[in-house]
């Protein structure tokens, strides 16, 4: 492990996931849910976002807060609320990363699921190294 | 959207107008993208109105996220299962998929049958579980 990280995982890159195209996903555990799943690192997303089935799964009710901003997507605003879940980044050498993490849901996201910047990115220390496809991670020192 | 949205504002808000008032005014705060005073606002507000759900909900939601590197947890490489994504994952548009190794466990476009599926045929192992999102370009 590169000194000052705690876990490192190999992403996936350059997928192409229906009209999304996936740059980097790195494999995670989202919620209550045992099964790991890829999901877009993108630190230029405002929010972490989850399938509305996903979501689903531990919000029934995806009714959008009036008091949240909608966010913008390449496909017109997305209306929802936000919720607090756990997050896991798995490691595949060193441990894992757990995050208590906020997500933003949508009734009407039928994208990937996204690891966005507010709520999850902001307060833990990664990096990409390329030459590996390797995603490093830690807690904040 | 947004007058459906507005005519809901009361009903979602709190049934206290003061606790009301204090609240939209960390909804401005949202809409202008300012998270920190946002955060700073609604840990006053918690500490104002601590009977409050609303109030205990946007403090919880809004909180900075807390990282923590979970022990004693032996990594796992998940190759196989990346391998096989990037060869066939475009295969079924709009399916979430349970992958196993170097197989296919389960694709539907219900979520809760790959689960139950993927479950039945793999007791305590995990399948990578991933969502191929339709071909069609809108939402």
């Amino acid at each position: 492990l590169i000194p000052g990280f705690s876990g490192r995982s190999r992403y996936l890159v350059d997928y192409q996931d229906g009209p999304y195209h996936l740059l980097v996903a790195v494999r995670c555990v989202v919620g209550a849910n045992p099964e790991p799943t890829y999901a877009l690192l993108d630190t230029a997303a405002e929010w972490c976002v989850l399938p509305a089935d996903l979501a689903r799964t531990w919000v029934e009710d995806l009714t959008p807060d009036p008091l949240v901003s909608p966010l913008q997507t390449r496909f017109g605003l997305l209306y929802g609320r936000l919720e607090r879940m756990s997050l896991s980044f798995l490691a595949e050498e060193g441990r894992d990363l757990d995050i208590d993490a906020t997500f933003f849901l949508s009734q009407d996201w039928i994208g990937p699921v996204v690891i966005g910047w507010r709520g999850c990115l902001e307060r833990m220390n990664l990096a990409l190294i390329t030459n590996e496809d390797a995603f490093y991670f830690a807690e904040p020192q | 959207m947004s007058t459906a949205l507005d005519a809901n504002l009361q009903l979602i808000l709190d049934p206290d107008p003061q606790v009301n008032e204090d609240l939209l005014r960390l909804r401005d705060y949202l809409q202008r993208q300012d998270i920190q005073g946002a955060r700073a606002w609604v840990q006053e507000l918690a500490a104002r109105w601590p009977d409050s759900e609303r109030v205990q909900y946007y403090a919880r939601v809004l909180a900075p996220p807390v990282a923590r590197a979970a022990p004693g947890r032996i990594g796992e490489h998940r190759d196989q299962e990346m391998a096989w994504l990037k060869a066939h994952g475009r295969d079924y548009p709009g399916c979430w998929l349970a992958i196993f190794e170097d197989r296919l466990v389960a694709a539907h476009p219900d979520l809760q049958v790959v689960l139950a599926a993927a479950r039945e045929a793999l007791g305590d192992e995990r399948a990578i579980l991933f969502y191929q999102c339709p071909d069609r370009d809108t939402p």
